[in-house]
């Protein structure tokens, strides 16, 4: 078959094709909407579209800043999350700024009530339809070194839908298998089926894939619990909303929800070691998220240990608790018994048994860093397909995908972003440099800029590439780009009031320090004596006036302060490490003197007189001792000049 | 000839050995004969080394010890060397105790909610713990430098008291014209022997006097200079001349060359005690002569080049450099952990990059791929049940 021919004869074809209603699907199909792509959402049912298959909540340490993120790029699901949430509770209050870890109980029937709305309403420029995709429709290369060209999808019914752009966000469908206790079930979710096709596609193109294994624990009927057994765990008295563009939440806190905190036992451990054995879920050798461990795996490496468990409400008017922490795949009667070991659970019943998935994954290093693949022209990948795990992390890809393939789809160039911009640029980064072995998640301690990279700077750290890149629309462009010129106003008169630390003791009642002469200017002031912006503005009316009482912008603007030093020391460092084998040599470096260096050494140096390191590791005899010796130098250049 | 198989070489890779005859005409046929077969080319200078570092034979501190082994002048500068060898080996274990705790303080930032109580004060105690080690190691470090560059001695004090003759009697020749006109020694003179197997440099200074002189006044002035930077200064007198009287006031100039805590040592001599008269030599109750000086020279020597045994000994500037950042970050670190753990945490691992940075675990390029990669793989290690290792 001719494939112009087909494309021309095709009534329907879209710009991108985003396949899966997922967290990842849902972004993807609205930024690239967003950003001017005529855009088709194809999933399996539109009535799971905005389904949170797994916990009832969002964000956490790490995901919490790529929420941010995904706002700061006005992606969707925070401002729905503002919309649903039912409890924040906000982790790493004490821990500074930087780590800060939005999080939020998210009500699962309003989530996914806002999520319809939003993507089969709000968005222009998208349509939705139900399919199940079975293969790519593609176009072979015409050279010998080419590789093919995405040009559309080929449904179960066998439709075919063009499209030069595509995006799989199958998460974990691909050949998806469900465990529990012994019978395994071909299927991605309880009650939808696996997509075998497509994982069949990705073999004969020759992507390499890996299968990971990931699970849900039982759900509970809240009634059948005795939550006096239970540590209490109340709502944040001042709630951090997820949406730059929300600041209060639709729930007052006195009338959210809380959580409870409670550990396994002994006997929850005994059920475990005697029943597991029998597992196939656990047995195959299959790597499962580390961080978010079934009961099994928890109890098989740490037998003795008192494990967390916390009960989450499902939602407003659900009778339904999430037992955080008690993923398990036993069959029905054993997962019963062992809640039911647990003080305070002990009549409880269970609505649906937990249960784990294992299913294909593609090796992200097959990606570029535009989450396009490398092996189809025009086909881009994002959410768990690609090896991790988490609602935020799928979405932040998603989001990433959906804009690049409708970039992409418009001839424009494409978004990418590096470690030190942002936590989705690191996550990237990981998965297509290194790629994964385990379910990826974020952590902050992935990120080497993690004193910069914070949550209450996302917008100031994207918003404006957002816009270049066409995917922030007018309404947040205009409350962001207000609030910008009112920050860096604001941080401008701070770095303009400048006294020395005597003279500050003068000027601010009540502060004392040690006898110096140190001059700092009032934004050092912030950090380095913890001082108020509205001390300062009270003090300095005329400057700084127009800034009192703004919380927000006091919490940006001290943030910034406390962490200015270390970043710019790390941003330095990194710079000096990319600069260093370029590192110049000085021309009047003088070798005779360099004593550290031996004699042969330093004559061969003094006769080759290399300009820089790169060109002195080339000098013969050099080791890399003497390339040590010498970065010194490189350094100290102005002391020979 | 000898066939040795890698990895157990010098570079790790499978080398050849020819026992020749000694002969450098033989050697030399033979390097030209070599040189004629396919695929043989010589050896650069440097790349055997090379290889082996490359090769994970060595790591760079091995190397540099491998340098100064080769290069070492004298004997206790070769002990220093074979000690130095062991660099990495004593430096592990605290670079290691600095990412587990650096670990522990990742995981308690990341697993906030998996953590029963975040344990601030285990955390400081571990981190003081280091601090010592730490403190530790740059007090040998210091110590370990003098040896590697030599120990400064210079001799000053007023004119014609008979210092270069003191000079010349040190290095057993005659460097320095002596004669018993004041201000012979108008610039310094550097000679380098060695005492108790440690080299050093002595320096012998223009007597200082007030003078118009413009050339003697620089002479004086270098005088003073050469007296900063020693590391013994011998304070010559010249005894009979000497009074009780002018002797404090001579003794506030020699003061003002002291710091108070730079570690510098003093000796004073008191020159031309052969012309006193026997009361004096009795009520100055002192042994004489130049081999009562050398021992209390050699004493000072021994005292700042003391290595203890068991004390890791780094040598170089580098070392000393790395050593204070890393103290100064380990104490940002305990005073930001109970406010900010993101900021402490940036300062544990600066703390640890310096000592990276000395083991040669991380060469500069690598730093961070490497801290990165160890830290994260070590998280994973640890994080999960944290109270499980916290206990």
């Amino acid at each position: 078959m001719n494939p112009s021919k087909t494309l021309a004869a095709s009534k329907k074809a879209f710009q991108c094709i985003v396949v899966g209603g997922g967290h990842a699907g849902c972004e993807a199909a609205a930024a690239s909407a967003r950003s001017g792509a005529s855009t088709l959402l194809l999933t399996h049912k539109r009535s799971t579209i905005g389904e949170m298959s797994c916990n009832p909540s969002f964000g956490g340490i790490g995901k919490g800043h790529l929420l941010r993120e995904i706002d700061a790029l006005d992606g969707i699901c925070p401002r729905i999350c503002d919309k649903s949430a039912i409890t924040y509770q906000a982790l790493n209050r004490g821990a500074g700024p930087a780590v800060l870890g939005l999080r939020a109980q998210i009500d699962r029937k309003l989530y996914k009530k806002f999520m319809q709305k939003e993507i089969f309403e709000e968005i222009p420029n998208l349509d939705v339809y139900e399919g199940a995709v079975e293969d790519l429709y593609l176009e072979q290369p015409t050279s010998p070194n080419g590789i093919p060209k995405v040009k559309g999808v080929i449904l179960a019914d066998g439709r075919h839908i063009y499209s030069d752009c595509v995006v799989i966000t199958t998460g974990t469908f691909l050949s998806a298998e469900i465990y529990k206790g012994n019978v395994t079930t071909p299927a991605g979710r309880i009650g939808d089926a696996a997509s075998y096709g497509l994982s069949k596609t990705f073999s004969n193109v020759g992507f390499r894939l890996g299968r990971l294994r990931t699970g849900t624990p039982p759900r509970l009927i809240a009634d059948s619990i005795d939550f006096s057994k239970f540590e209490l765990m109340p709502p944040d008295e001042k709630p951090i909303m997820f949406s730059f563009l929300n600041k209060e939440p639709w729930l007052a806190p006195e009338k959210q929800y809380p959580t409870y905190l409670g550990y396994t036992n002994p006997t929850v451990a005994e059920l475990v070691m005697k029943y597991v054995k029998g597992s196939k879920h656990v047995a195959e050798e299959i790597n499962g998220p580390r961080y978010c461990p079934s009961l099994e795996a928890k109890v098989l490496r740490f037998e003795n240990l008192k494990h967390r468990l916390f009960l989450e409400h499902e939602g407003l008017d659900s009778n339904i608790i999430y037992p955080q922490g008690m993923s398990m795949t036993f069959d029905d009667e054993i997962q019963l018994a062992i809640m039911r070991s647990i003080p305070g659970l002990e009549k409880c019943e269970i609505v649906q048994a937990g249960y784990g998935v294992h299913y294909d994954f593609v090796n992200p290093q097959q990606l570029k860093t535009s989450l396009e693949t490398k092996l189809i022209n025009g086909l881009f990948l994002a959410g768990q397909i690609n090896g991790t795990t988490g609602y935020e992390e799928a979405a932040a890809q998603g989001l990433l995908a959906g804009l690049n393939a409708s970039l992409k789809s418009q001839q424009k160039d494409l978004l990418t972003l590096d470690r030190s911009q942002a936590y989705l640029g690191v996550l990237i980064d990981d998965l297509t440099s290194l790629g994964t072995n385990e379910p990826y998640r974020m952590f902050t301690s992935r990120a080497e800029f993690r004193l910069h990279l914070r949550p209450d700077n996302a917008d100031l750290r994207l918003t404006q590439i957002g816009r270049d890149f066409g995917v922030v629309n007018n309404h947040r462009f205009g409350i962001f780009s207000e609030l910008r010129e009112k920050y860096e106003t604001c941080k401008k008169r701070l770095d303009a009031i400048k006294f020395s630390l005597p003279k500050w003791c003068q000027i601010l009642d009540g502060f004392q320090t040690k006898a110096s002469s140190k001059t700092l200017t009032a934004f050092e002031m912030l950090s380095r004596h913890n001082i108020a912006l509205n001390e300062l503005a009270k003090k300095f009316p005329s400057e700084l006036g127009a800034f009192s009482d703004d919380d927000d912008l006091a919490y940006r603007i001290s943030s910034e302060s406390r962490y200015a030093i270390e970043h710019r020391r790390l941003i330095k460092k990194v710079d000096e490490m990319r600069e260093e084998l370029k590192a110049k040599l000085p021309d009047s470096l003088d070798y005779s003197k360099i004593t550290e260096i031996n004699l042969e050494c330093r004559e061969k140096l003094a006769n080759y007189r290399p300009q820089n390191i790169a060109a002195a590791s080339r000098v013969p005899g050099v080791t890399p001792d003497v390339l040590i010796t010498l970065l010194r130098y490189a350094k100290r250049a102005p002391v020979f000049i | 000839m000898e066939w040795r198989f890698g990895p157990n070489t010098f570079t790790g890779e499978n080398t050849v050995e020819l026992y020749l005859h000694g002969s450098k005409a033989v050697v030399n046929a033979v390097c030209k004969s070599l040189l004629k077969i396919k695929n043989i080319e010589a050896a650069k200078a440097g790349e055997f080394t090379k290889r082996a570092f490359f090769n994970g034979k060595y790591s760079i501190s091995q190397v540099e010890s491998l340098n100064d082994l080769i290069n070492a002048e004298t004997e206790s500068q070769r002990k220093l060397a074979i000690k130095q060898n062991k660099a990495g080996k004593y430096l592990e274990p605290i670079r290691e105790k600095l990412i587990n705790l650096i670990a522990q303080v990742q995981a308690a930032i990341d697993f906030g909610e998996d953590i029963e109580n975040q344990k601030i004060d285990n955390y400081s105690n571990i981190a003081q713990n280091i601090l010592v080690q730490l403190r530790k190691f740059e007090r040998g470090a210091k110590r370990g430098s003098l040896i590697r560059e030599g120990i400064k001695v210079a001799i000053v004090g007023k004119t014609n008291v008979g210092k270069s003759s003191l000079m010349n009697r040190l290095a057993e020749k005659d460097i320095a014209i002596v004669s018993n006109i004041s201000g012979t020694t108008r610039d310094y003179l550097e000679t380098r022997l060695h005492l108790n197997a440690s080299p050093i440099t002595v320096v012998d200074t223009a007597g200082i006097r007030e003078t118009v002189d413009p050339l003697e006044k620089e002479g004086i002035r270098r005088s003073f200079e050469k007296a900063e930077e020693a590391n013994i200064i011998v304070y010559v007198c010249d005894a009979p001349k000497l009074l009780k009287s002018t002797f404090e006031i001579e003794m506030d100039e020699i003061l003002g060359f002291q710091n108070e805590n730079d570690g510098r040592k003093m000796i004073i001599c008191l020159n031309k005690a052969d012309l006193l008269d026997q009361s004096k030599k009795d009520e100055l109750n002192q042994k004489n002569g130049l081999s009562t000086f050398l021992s209390s020279l050699k004493n000072s020597i021994n005292n700042l080049c003391d290595v203890e045994n068991d004390e890791c000994v780094l040598s170089r500037q580098r070392h000393i450099l790395l050593l204070q950042e890393s103290i100064i970050e380990m104490n940002s670190f305990l005073e930001n952990l109970s406010f900010d753990q993101a900021l402490a945490a940036q300062y544990l691992q600066n703390a640890a990059n310096c000592i990276g940075e000395i083991s040669g675990t991380i060469v500069n390029e690598q730093i961070l791929d490497k801290i990165f990669s160890q830290f994260v793989l070590e998280n994973k290690v640890y994080c999960y049940p944290m109270e499980n290792i916290l206990v």
